[in-house]
């Protein structure tokens, strides 16, 4: 996961996270997410993006954090990861920020255990942090059974 | 470096095509032996591949092919005829190519590995030798073995035994480069020119290679675009601009025909998996000293290549039933009076819209007396039950885990994973199996459906969401009502089942199995049940409501849904939401339907598969307005739909309304029926609707309720007068119904008439009135 480069970045909560440009991220509103009785909880189901089905993960969910209804008017983020496209539902969207390696730091040791698995470390900008992600961990970290 | 690759990658390509041809043409010319055309084919590929490895020094790949082109040399000038032995070296020769040709995939270069031994057979072979020692090829019989594979001058001298003893003499004594070199030009010149001669008879429009990512990617861009034509055409039914609407409906056309040819890009023929089987039924015929021939019949029949795919495995297993299980010995066939070599006949058609594959062998057939002493044996089923059960319910015991009828455990077969993997995998492409069985022999048959990307699907709702069934789960669709005095759904036990026709039929609540509610809804209330089947087993499935049919197309759900099985893909929908498509096998085992009922699989499936015994036929209870209990045999029932007035459009003085892709005309069947009431045919409400297919198209019947299938003798009671839309009427459980005349109908509504004299001829002779659908 690079340090440096373009970030897309979003809310959830109060945290401000970002993920690379590079992987191919493209930002909706207003899908309808078709949910998925049985499925894991972090995947809040599935919508249609230009005839391709698209996984949409609970970022709320994902992080551990209380479940909040987003209804028709998720934000959501897209990417690829292997052949098939997930969405991150979040709070709110940001803008598309270039950093540089210089502003990189690890994340620091008693981060918990679970973040750590997500958070590849954080950019310390002007005003706040940029938690960056790692989008792989993301989807592949999910527990697949759990019912 | 990249531009390399790309070059050793189309190498591989070609070298894979070449194997598959050359695995059918040895066989073919074992049969053949003096077919020249066929040895020049099989000498033109191993050169087209000797002189590939010379390009990339790849030194094993072109001593092997070299050796084996040298054999082959001489068969094609008849200096040598091709016997048994030789067919084995060169079969040996084909498999050694295709596995350095297999390494050299992996690792990009050619691997490590001792060929001395194989060519020295192809030498021995070469020099006139016959009897072969199996092991080890004597040393005397070859001129320094050892150096033959090191040193470039020896392996000169090897093809100069291809050429001629002379040569190899003067080869002896001239100055060595200079014959070598002049021995190869000459050499590689009459080759070039007899691959020259053939490429050039060759029919020039070449098909072309094209990605299969690029074609998938194609068809999501049409399936997408044929939603948004969807949404187009309801703009256009609103909107009264000509130009606009003539427009919308030549997109409407365009559309229409890009998707058919854009399904065809996925269909291939069904020789693609069939090619391999010449060679294995060779083989496995040869492991189990029988002499079998291999019939293939419709091999250009097309199928979706995904669905290829999962058919190879299937096909092989039966394949190797056949010929080890099925066909006799030869000694024993000609005690039985049969030809001595025995034939397994491959026959692959399309029939209502599915590929049938039928597996047929002229051998001793299943003995179903072992089976079910087998069944006894393995504790599967009692003695007393044994006896009672019909042939075709014991030979179902073949599908189930670990059974096997042989004593001896062989290569080949007689392990027990078989037919129970051969259905599961079939079922898994939504297919059947079915089999018959006689001592003349067994035919197995294989019902595909022609393409997994689009398939129907019945809609209905759990809660506020849409979900499909796959249309072949489904059995029937039916709403239960209590009524006073009337057993419906009842308590056996904890499992809420209903009664059906007089058969008990386990219920599971959707709402309840998906944990959409926590709670069992109580059992004196309307319900909504569709029947499924899965694994043998009959279901009911209750859900809020019945939506509609609707042919699907079918996408992943990724992967993220790997651990929840209950889902076997997805699908949009015209409005362009996303909808879950059901795996109902997994629906049952969840449910723990299979393990619950696997005791009594065999009761309940008995009626599926026999369906309506010779006197009776199945049939479609419904009623129309004012006219009640109506039945259309079944053979004339394609589908049941409800479509909403609203969607109803005219033409000229028809109903009609856009069916799938189709342009569907509505009938109000009151309208033609003696006894019934006319009643307008537009209000907002949705109206149920018969499909019938007449000629390829599709036509609709509306009437006033389906109720469900009957079983109906075939004997009319004749009515006199004859009224009008009735054929007759039978007696039913105490009851009279009237039978539809579907031919009538059709007739009155003007669509009776054939411009087909032949279709017209097969029309009338028919008095069950069953047609063709053709999908």
């Amino acid at each position: 996961m690079s340090r440096s480069g373009a970030y897309a970045t979003f809310y959830v909560d109060h945290f401000f996270f970002g993920i690379p440009i590079a992987i191919g991220v493209e930002v909706t509103k207003g899908q309808e997410v078709t949910p998925v009785p049985l499925g894991p909880k972090e995947v809040a189901g599935f919508f249609n993006l230009r005839g391709n089905i698209v996984t949409a993960i609970d970022m709320r969910v994902r992080l551990g954090m209380p479940k909040q209804s987003y209804g028709s008017d998720a934000l959501s983020i897209f990417f690829q990861d292997q052949d098939h496209l997930f969405a991150l539902l979040v709070d709110q969207v940001g803008d598309f920020m270039e950093v540089t390696e210089r502003t990189f730091e690890e994340a620091p040791s008693n981060l918990d255990p679970n973040a750590r698995e997500l958070i590849v470390g954080v950019h310390k900008l002007a005003d706040k942090l940029l938690l960056v992600l790692d989008t792989h961990k993301i989807v592949s970290g999910i527990n697949l059974v759990q019912n | 470096m990249d531009n390399n690759d790309q070059i050793l990658d189309e190498f591989l390509i070609e070298a894979g095509e070449i194997f598959d041809r050359l695995d059918l043409d040895f066989v073919q010319l074992e049969q053949t032996p003096d077919d020249k055309k066929l040895i020049g084919n099989i000498f033109r590929a191993m050169h087209t591949l000797k002189g590939s490895s010379g390009f990339f020094a790849f030194h094993r790949l072109e001593k092997v092919a070299h050796a084996g082109e040298s054999l082959l040399s001489k068969i094609r000038d008849g200096a040598l005829i091709l016997n048994e032995e030789m067919t084995d070296v060169l079969l040996d020769t084909s498999d050694r190519l295709r596995e350095i040709i297999a390494g050299v995939q992996k690792h990009r270069k050619e691997s490590e590995g001792d060929d001395t031994q194989l060519i020295q057979a192809l030498k021995f072979l070469t020099d006139g030798g016959a009897g072969l020692p199996k092991v080890n090829v004597p040393v005397a019989s070859t001129p320094a073995p050892a150096e033959v594979v090191q040193t470039p001058a020896v392996d000169v001298l090897t093809e100069g035994v291809a050429v001629s003893a002379d040569v190899q003499q003067i080869l002896a004594s001239a100055p060595e480069g200079f014959v070598q070199e002049a021995l190869e030009v000459l050499k590689e010149a009459s080759i070039d020119a007899a691959v020259n001669e053939a490429e050039s008879s060759k029919e020039l429009t070449a098909p072309i290679k094209v990605s299969v990512e690029l074609l998938d990617k194609l068809m999501n861009l049409v399936s997408e675009m044929v939603l948004a034509r969807n949404r187009l055409l309801s703009f256009a039914r609103t909107s009264g601009d000509l130009a606009f609407n003539n427009t919308v409906r030549r997109i409407d056309s365009v559309t229409l025909e890009l998707q058919e040819r854009m399904m065809k890009t996925r269909m291939q023929p069904i020789s693609q998996v069939w090619s391999k089987f010449p060679r294995l039924v060779r083989d496995i015929s040869q492991d189990c000293g029988k002499k079998v021939e291999l019939i293939q019949v419709g091999a250009e029949t097309e199928l979706d290549r995904t669905l290829l795919e999962g058919i190879r495995d299937p096909l092989v297993h039966i394949i190797r039933n056949s010929i080890d299980h099925g066909i006799e010995t030869p000694a024993e066939r000609i005690a039985k009076g049969k030809p001595e070599q025995g034939t397994v006949k491959l026959r692959a058609f399309h029939e209502n819209g599915m590929v049938v594959i039928e597996i047929a062998d002229d051998g001793e057939g299943i003995n179903v007396p072992l089976v079910a002493q087998k069944a006894i044996q393995m504790g599967l089923v009692s003695a007393e039950r044994a006896a009672k059960l019909s042939e075709r319910e014991i030979i179902d015991f073949i599908y189930l885990p670990g059974f096997t009828t042989k004593a001896q455990i062989t290569n080949l077969s007689g392990r027990g994973v078989g037919m129970d993997v051969v259905r599961t995998n079939i079922q898994e492409i939504g297919g059947s199996v079915d089999i018959a069985t006689s001592t003349h022999g067994t035919r197995l048959r294989l019902s595909i459906p022609l393409t997994l990307a689009i398939m129907p699907a019945v809609f209905v709702r759990c809660i506020d969401h849409s979900y499909a069934i796959p249309q072949v789960n489904v059995f029937e669709m039916l709403r239960y009502e209590p009524k006073e005095g009337v057993p419906g759904v009842e308590d056996f036990y904890g499992v809420p089942v209903f009664r059906l026709r007089d058969k008990l039929i386990p219920l599971v609540f959707l709402n309840h199995e998906l944990k959409l509610e926590h709670t069992l809804p109580p059992l004196d209330q309307p319900l909504n049940i569709v029947i499924v089947q899965a694994a043998g087993i009959r279901f009911g499935l209750v859900v809020d409501e019945v939506l509609y049919m609707q042919e699907v197309v079918v996408k992943s759900v990724g992967p993220l849904l790997k651990g929840t099985p209950v889902y076997s893909g997805s699908t949009i929908l015209g409005d362009g939401r996303v909808s879950l498509i059901f795996d109902i096998n997994a629906i049952a085992v969840r449910s723990g339907i299979i393990a619950k009922l696997a005791d009594n699989q065999f009761e309940q499936d008995v009626s599926t598969n026999l369906g309506a015994s010779a006197d009776e036929q199945q049939m479609l209870l419904f009623d129309l307005p004012g006219l009640d209990r109506i039945v259309i045999p079944l053979d004339s029932v394609d589908r049941l739909e409800m479509i909403a007035a609203s969607r109803i459009d005219r033409r000229g003085n028809e109903a009609v309304v856009l069916y799938g892709n189709k342009i569907m005309r509505l009938i109000s069947l009151a309208h033609y029926v003696e006894g019934a009431t006319r009643k307008s045919l537009y209000g907002d409400e949705t109206l149920p609707v018969i499909i019938h297919y007449h000629n390829g198209q599709p036509v609709g019947l509306i009437v006033k309720r389906v109720h469900n299938i009957v079983k109906v003798p075939t004997q009319v009671v004749m009515i006199s007068p004859p009224q009008q839309g009735i054929m007759g009427s039978v007696i039913v459980n105490d009851s009279v119904v009237s039978i539809l005349n579907v031919e009538e109908i059709l007739n009155m509504t003007g669509l009776g008439h054939f411009e087909d004299a032949g279709l017209a001829d097969q029309f009338s002779q028919s008095d069950a009135i069953s047609m063709d659908q053709e999908l």
